[in-house]
């Protein structure tokens, strides 16, 4: 497994770019970029299909995180990461496990309808006409390292609608992506060759000048200040997806509260399973599951379908039972989970109740952080993480109307309830805030300030408030709504930021028919696989 | 931790500030170790004034105590001045923390809340005894670091006054230097239309056909633009020997950045200051005291320049883990709390948000932590603080 700063296909002509090991000057930049470019149309013509499937075997292949290699990576990862091995573990079979072909062509689905768009023009039974849905000629990804494991996704987006990739990685975390591209590469050279990955530095703004000029989509991932600077840098025609940061938080309904304070599990709607599921705390563990599924001495079982695949993963991720976790679990996974360093993670949940309510439930979600601080022991805080949990503590020591609860130790999380008026973001590092309110819709006027700052909301609430609920945070600016204990795991269906990321990057093409005659004119000219399709599709 | 040693005071030691009476209680006791012609305190006499100090702060500061008590440091527990509980600087910016009635205030001063806006800005408040404090601190650094072997120097500052900008504690203690070692020429510069940029080129060349030495003070930044300006007109000045040149703060995302090295260099082309009279000054809004490097201090004394920061004697300074606030291991990077017997008003000790290390020869600022530095995607207070509508 390699651990260069780039990854370049190995068949660049001669003198493209230089060692793998330095980062590319503008030039080079620009030289990568259009060799790219100009394999655009020999990936167009590999169909979907093999596309997803190149992209499910990789996923499969990082979920095997007893291989020597994907584990060297991974310990890179949790070095330059700052997280704990087993975090970077977890994050990395979570979102490998979101990354196989069913959600994949779901994704696809719930985007563009009908997957054929991409492979050429199809039937599309809406407009009784031919629709072709093309993909940039070279995307441009910006990524970063937050979350071990998920700069992938760039990298997928841009395969799936067909668009050669180069995708800056982030200096802080370089080890993931050019070892992902190579395990693309392992299982199809064809595909890989599409894609490089390369290193810059975010003061070299030679190099980034020519990376912008050079892509016709781009993908980013930073704080806002820096994606207003891309903004403001980026070519006015270059259109952009670019993924700010944002915050999560959770509602929990006095319902929910008073079954949580009595020791009863807290059931999402539609969950099965054992409500005091610990995730990651099984008797067989993460390792040992995919491990036995996926790299055991003797590889994968034989046989091992997909499903069997998934269900192991799943069990040893502790996912069966998620969604149905006793809520103070749920809620202190949401908190754990990559160190509340994603998006998705809740900076505060408001409990609907009151201020001994609250503590009560605190006191019981530290109480779960501590455990799962076992099997998935916290990351190093940095500096400036360790000043802004202080400079909390403090102001809480000053507020006579907060309670500061720890997961056994200040290392391990803090619980802090507090009565606020004003949402009050935490300083994450498993820092949550827990603030009671007296009714949910206080709760929601606490966030709506903060509009397209809002990402994820978990809520627990009665099914007969679910609708009201869920319609008032869409409205406010959240994008995504799950059950407590699943914020931080998305399925690629998710509209992230909002946005349909799949769609956002494509073109497509509407050829009207009209009378039958303009309907065979247009099968004709769409060749022979069109033509093959439109009878099938439309007899 | 680091301190500046008795055997730094090369220059005159302290003498008492213009002859006043020292008032009686803790801030005569404290003012007379400021101003103690040995200019040095042991651990001993530091600790003995720090508890002392502390003993009186818990009292009188209800918030503070508040604060010590959370943590479990009471002057019954608190053995030594390393475990007195230091006060966040953020917590000045939601916090009146002072040490006497509303009625004893008699200035405020603001940080200048780069940041959210005004109700983002720390405060400090300060007594008439707390300014008398701060001013015998101000004038015995300076006469150790800034002015060892001068009396007076034309002192030009580019900053407000203090009826300018009354909240600005910069430009009071640059008032009370001009008031201790400035000339009657000596002057503030930049007025409600700006720097007054054709007075102090007038100012400028005039002193330099003179012989008394200029003093400029003001911002770092500040010099950095009033430099760039000059040099894009080929403007340079050619001051009198023993100019010397102190700046303060930083520059980020008020001027072009320049290494210190950089700036010296600037200074020097365009003022004809020598070598080793560019001194930069720490201050904070919530520390009575500053703390100097020894750029002017060693070059007169005939030694080379560490370029540390030094604390005065009655300051100590260490660089600790800000969660646990115990000292990192020597030499290594740390966020840097200060101790002040200065601060008679306001809590002693101040965990600030600077990163830095401390050596034996003094300490440096490595650069100003933020929860920006965050690894993670989700947003930051200090985003959200921005962002807030």
């Amino acid at each position: 497994m390699t651990s260069s700063l780039c990854w370049y296909p190995p068949d660049l002509p001669p003198g493209t770019v230089g060692s793998r090991r330095q980062s590319p000057d503008g030039a080079t930049i620009s030289r990568l970029a259009g060799v790219l470019a100009g394999r655009k149309p020999a990936l167009a013509a590999i169909p979907l299909d093999r596309i997803v499937q190149v992209l499910h075997e990789a996923s499969l292949a990082w979920m095997d995180i007893r291989n020597p290699g994907i584990r060297h990576t991974l310990e890179r990862i949790a070095r330059s990461t700052g997280m704990s091995m087993p975090m970077v573990e977890r994050a990395t079979v979570h979102e490998m496990e979101s990354s196989l072909a069913p959600d994949l062509m779901a994704a696809i689905r719930n985007e563009i309808g009908n997957p054929d768009y991409l492979d050429g023009f199809a039937y599309n039974p809406h407009s009784d006409g031919m629709t072709i849905a093309v993909g940039p000629k070279l995307v441009g990804g910006i990524v970063s390292s937050n979350i071990p494991a998920l700069p992938h996704l760039t990298v997928m987006r841009s395969l799936i609608v067909k668009a050669p990739c180069i995708v800056k990685t982030s200096v802080s975390e370089p080890d993931f992506l050019p070892a992902y591209v190579q395990t693309l590469h392992e299982i199809d050279p064809e595909v890989a060759r599409c894609v490089a990955v390369v290193s810059f530095g975010r003061e070299d703004e030679e190099a980034l000048q020519a990376f912008l000029a050079s892509v016709d989509f781009l993908i980013a991932y930073g704080g806002r200040e820096a994606m207003e600077a891309l903004r403001a840098k980026k070519p006015a025609r270059l259109r952009a997806l670019l993924h700010g940061h944002r915050l999560g938080f959770a509602l929990v309904a006095g319902s929910e509260l008073r079954k949580a304070l009595e020791g009863g599990g807290y059931r999402s709607p539609g969950s099965g399973g054992s409500p005091d599921r610990m995730p990651g705390a099984t008797g067989t563990g993460l390792r040992s599951a995919v491990g036995r599924y996926l790299s055991a001495p003797g590889g994968r079982p034989a046989g091992a379908g997909l499903e069997q695949i998934l269900d192991a993963g799943r069990e040893a991720l502790g996912l069966v039972g998620v969604g149905s976790l006793e809520l103070p679990l749920a809620l202190a996974y949401d908190a754990v989970l990559f160190d509340q360093e994603a998006c998705l993670a809740p900076h505060v949940i408001f409990v609907e109740g009151t201020f001994d309510q609250a503590c009560g439930l605190a006191e019981r979600i530290a109480g779960r952080m501590e455990r799962l601080a076992d099997d998935l022991p916290p990351g190093t805080r940095t500096l400036a993480q360790r000043l802004s949990v202080r400079q909390e503590l403090d102001m809480l020591a000053l507020d006579g109307r907060s309670r500061v609860f720890f997961a056994g130790s200040i290392e391990r999380g803090i619980v802090a309830v507090q009565e606020c008026e004003v949402f009050r973001p935490s300083p994450l590092g498993r820092f949550v805030r827990v603030v009671p309110v007296p009714d949910l819709l206080r709760a929601l006027e606490h966030v709506a300030p903060l509009g397209d700052l809002l990402q994820n909301a978990a809520v627990a609430a009665p099914d007969d408030r679910r609708p009201v609920l869920e319609r008032a945070l869409a409205d406010l600016g959240v994008c995504r709504i799950c059950p407590p204990g699943n914020m931080g795991t998305p399925t690629m269906m998710w509209h992230h930021d909002g946005h349909p990321c799949i769609s956002a990057m494509l073109r497509f093409c509407d050829a009207e028919t009209r009378g039958g005659m303009h309907k065979r004119l247009l099968a004709r000219r769409a060749g022979a696989g069109a033509a093959a399709r439109l009878k099938k599709l439309i007899g | 931790m680091s301190r500046t040693k008795g055997s730094r005071t090369e220059g005159r030691p302290g003498k008492p500030t213009g002859g006043r009476v020292r008032p009686a209680g803790l801030a005569g006791i404290l003012g007379e170790a400021i101003e103690a012609p040995e200019g040095y305190l042991d651990e001993k006499q530091f600790d003995g004034l720090a508890l002392r100090l502390f003993a009186h702060q818990y009292e009188a500061m209800p918030a503070y105590r508040a604060l010590c008590n959370a943590r479990g440091g009471m002057p019954e527990t608190v053995r030594g001045w390393r475990a007195i509980p230091a006060v966040s600087t953020s917590l000045f910016r939601t916090t009146a923390f002072f040490a006497g009635s509303d009625d004893a205030v008699a200035a405020v001063f603001a940080t200048s809340g780069t940041t959210g806006g005004e109700t983002n800005r720390g405060r400090s408040h300060f007594s008439t005894p707390g300014l008398e404090l701060m001013e015998a601190g101000i004038v015995v650094n300076a006469r150790r670091m800034l002015f060892p072997d001068i009396d007076r120097s034309h002192i030009l500052v580019l900053a407000p006054s203090p009826e300018l900008a009354p909240q600005m504690i910069m430009a009071w203690g640059m008032d009370r230097l001009i008031r201790h070692f400035g000339t009657p020429e000596s002057r503030f510069l930049i007025g409600r239309s700006g720097l007054d940029v054709p007075l102090l080129v007038d100012l400028l060349g005039r002193f330099s056909k003179g012989t008394t030495p200029v003093t400029l003070i003001g911002a770092s930044f500040g010099f950095v633009n009033l430099i760039e300006g000059f040099r894009s007109k080929g403007i340079a000045f050619a001051l009198p020997p023993g100019s010397r040149t102190m700046d303060a703060g930083g520059f980020k995302g008020k001027s072009r950045v320049l290494t210190r090295a950089e700036l010296r260099t600037w200074i020097s082309e365009t003022f004809g200051i020598a070598d080793g009279h560019a001194v930069n000054l720490l201050g904070m809004t919530e520390l009575a005291s500053q703390f100097y490097d020894d750029g002017v201090e060693a070059t007169v004394a005939g030694r080379v320049p560490c370029g540390l920061k030094q604390n005065p004697p009655w300051t100590r300074t260490r660089a600790v883990d800000p969660l646990t606030l115990e000292d990192v291991p020597a030499g290594s990077d740390g966020v840097l709390l200060h101790l002040d017997l200065a601060n008679l008003d306001t809590p002693m000790a101040v965990l600030t948000d600077d990163l830095g290390v401390c050596r034996p020869d003094g300490f440096e600022v490595l650069g100003r932590l933020s929860s920006d530095d965050s690894r993670g995607c989700s947003l930051t207070i200090d985003e959200l603080t921005r962002s807030r509508p």
